[in-house]
């Protein structure tokens, strides 16, 4: 097996027994062993078991069993979703023996749907504050160069996707850590709306802005991996009691009709981006607009308002989640997270209130804007990933986030390939969603990647990033 | 914030801060110090009220 397929076209040959997923297994257990040593994109590969898995789905299938679209299908978990019987590190030497007894709902669901996992991926540390050198594992690279940039938190989700070692992923983000990834890496990636997706089993980073999600290559394989984890639970006090809908139903209805808002103050006054980056957006938006979408301006409250609350937010949960391991382990995280998390320290409840409060304020003027629209579009990052060795310690504070006036808002929003930069590396446009309007968002996101050919171009064959 | 007050913070938390870590970490606190005065900062049409991450807009 030489191409790499995506989860729906897998599903449609394994389903047909046309393709078998011990084979398909074998081909990512192939490349990681390839790449790994190169992309160090898993903490804990697990390729017996996946051998293992593959072989009980192609005989559950065999005797007419099909479970459904991610039966065979090999996939990678963030190492923070916990796994019964395999450690689960956060990529941190405080949890380096860590073996829970339980798995995450996600990853019980997954199991259940008959994936097969080839591993625990890597992650910024307790999903914050990477790319770090000073963990018991290096961090995650680019596929598309391995100098360049994961993006992260789920740094090794969007390495394993991009570089085809699993064909879909699960990721967490609390301000971008699974769209920056799918951005930087050239694959899709959607944070569900707050509460679609389970976070029981998932260690916390900030508790009230943590959504779980799927990167995988494509909006139809982020939509059949949304399918197979989305639902309430009891186990997660924040998980929402909605019903779920069919999440692939509306993809083959293109762009038509709908009626999207350019938040262009973002990415032109609020954190101007790169030529390219604005090249790519302005013909993306110009793609959308021939297909038929409806296209207008939009405004909302400038990047740094939102960048300010989320901040105060994170800082102020996160560490009062770790405030123990800082008193008594100190030296057990990385210096990058470490010291991110004593900012924490640093903020006063009323001000953590007062964020809350701004947070409230902003997400009523984005529901407001919203009335108007189906879906907004704006930057994902301000330009192609950056040289692992140009992430500043303190990245992030100095420019403000497209990604976090979601998590704010708790909307739905996804990454989405628009080409590819001067350095050849992916650039990516963002698309948010309503509250609980997934089928919109990725109708738009599946609409958009047939009318182009991105999705035709991987990274460059495994046998050259190896020779580098 | 000076830099003593804010050791005198991680000292409350119950955090003993090397001085290097602490100059550093006073050198970006005005990052920090400027997004909580902004949060601070009244908007118009402010409801003052704490949001909750499950009242979603419809």
């Amino acid at each position: 097996m030489s191409a790499i397929p995506t989860i729906a076209e897998a599903a449609r040959q394994i389903e047909r027994k046309a393709l078998s997923p011990v084979e398909l297994t074998a081909a990512c257990s192939a490349r990681i062993e390839q790449l790994q040593p190169v992309l160090h994109a898993f903490i804990t590969p697990t390729l017996e078991l996946a051998a293992e898995q593959a072989r009980v789905a192609e005989r559950e299938i065999a005797r007419g069993a099909y479970r459904g679209p991610l039966h065979g299908i090999p996939i990678g978990l963030k190492d923070i979703y916990e796994t019964a019987g395999i450690r689960t590190t956060a990529h941190s030497q405080q949890l380096i023996d860590n073996v829970p007894t339980t798995d995450a709902t996600v990853v019980r669901k997954l199991a259940g749907a008959g994936t097969v996992l080839m591993g625990k991926l890597a992650t910024h540390e307790f999903a914050l504050g990477g790319p770090s050198f000073d963990l018991p594992w290096p961090p995650a690279r680019n596929p598309w160069n391995p100098d360049r940039h994961t993006g992260g938190s789920s740094s090794g989700s969007g390495a394993a996707v991009a570089a085809g070692l699993v064909l879909g992923a699960t990721g967490s983000d609390t301000g971008g850590s699974i769209r920056t990834p799918a951005a930087f890496c050239g694959v899709a990636g959607i944070k569900p709306t707050y509460g679609r997706v389970s976070k029981a089993g998932i260690l916390p980073l900030a508790f009230s802005l943590d959504h779980a999600g799927p990167l995988a290559w494509s909006a139809e394989d982020c939509a059949l991996l949304l399918q197979a984890t989305a639902g309430h639970d009891a186990r997660d006090p924040t998980s929402a009691d909605r019903p779920v809908p069919d999440f692939c139903a509306d993809l083959a209805r293109g762009v038509r009709g709908l009626r999207i808002g350019i938040v262009r103050h973002f990415f032109e006054r609020d954190n101007p981006v790169q030529p390219a980056t604005h090249a790519a957006l302005e013909a993306a938006i110009g793609e959308l607009r021939a297909a038929g979408a409806v296209i207008r301006d939009v405004t909302l409250p400038p990047l740094i308002e939102w960048t300010s609350a989320l901040t105060i937010v994170t800082l102020s949960e996160g560490f009062a989640i770790h405030r123990e391991r800082l008193r008594s382990r100190f030296f057990d995280f990385g210096e990058r997270l470490r010291d991110r998390l004593l900012l924490g320290a640093t903020i006063s409840a009323p001000d953590y209130v007062a964020a809350l409060q701004r947070q409230r304020q902003l997400c009523t003027n984005l529901a407001t804007v919203m009335c108007e629209v189906d879906l907004l579009l704006t930057a994902a990052t301000g330009g192609e990933a950056p040289l692992m060795n140009d992430v500043p310690k303190w990245g992030g504070f100095d420019k403000p986030s497209f990604m976090m006036p979601f998590n704010l808002s708790g909307s739905p929003a996804m990454s989405v390939c628009i080409g590819f930069g001067p350095n050849g590396l992916p650039l990516a446009m963002q698309l948010i969603g309503k509250p609980f309007d997934e089928p919109t968002l990725l109708r738009a996101a599946h609409g958009y990647e047939r009318l182009t050919a991105w999705r035709s171009r991987r990274p460059e064959p495994a046998e050259a990033i190896t020779r580098r | 914030m000076s830099r003593d007050e804010l050791a005198l913070l991680f000292r409350r938390a119950g955090l003993d801060i090397a001085p290097e870590t602490i100059d550093e970490l006073h050198g970006i606190y005005g990052h920090i110090e400027a997004m909580i005065e902004r949060v601070n900062t009244p908007a118009e049409g402010d409801p003052m009220l704490v949001f909750a991450p499950l009242e979603l807009p419809p």
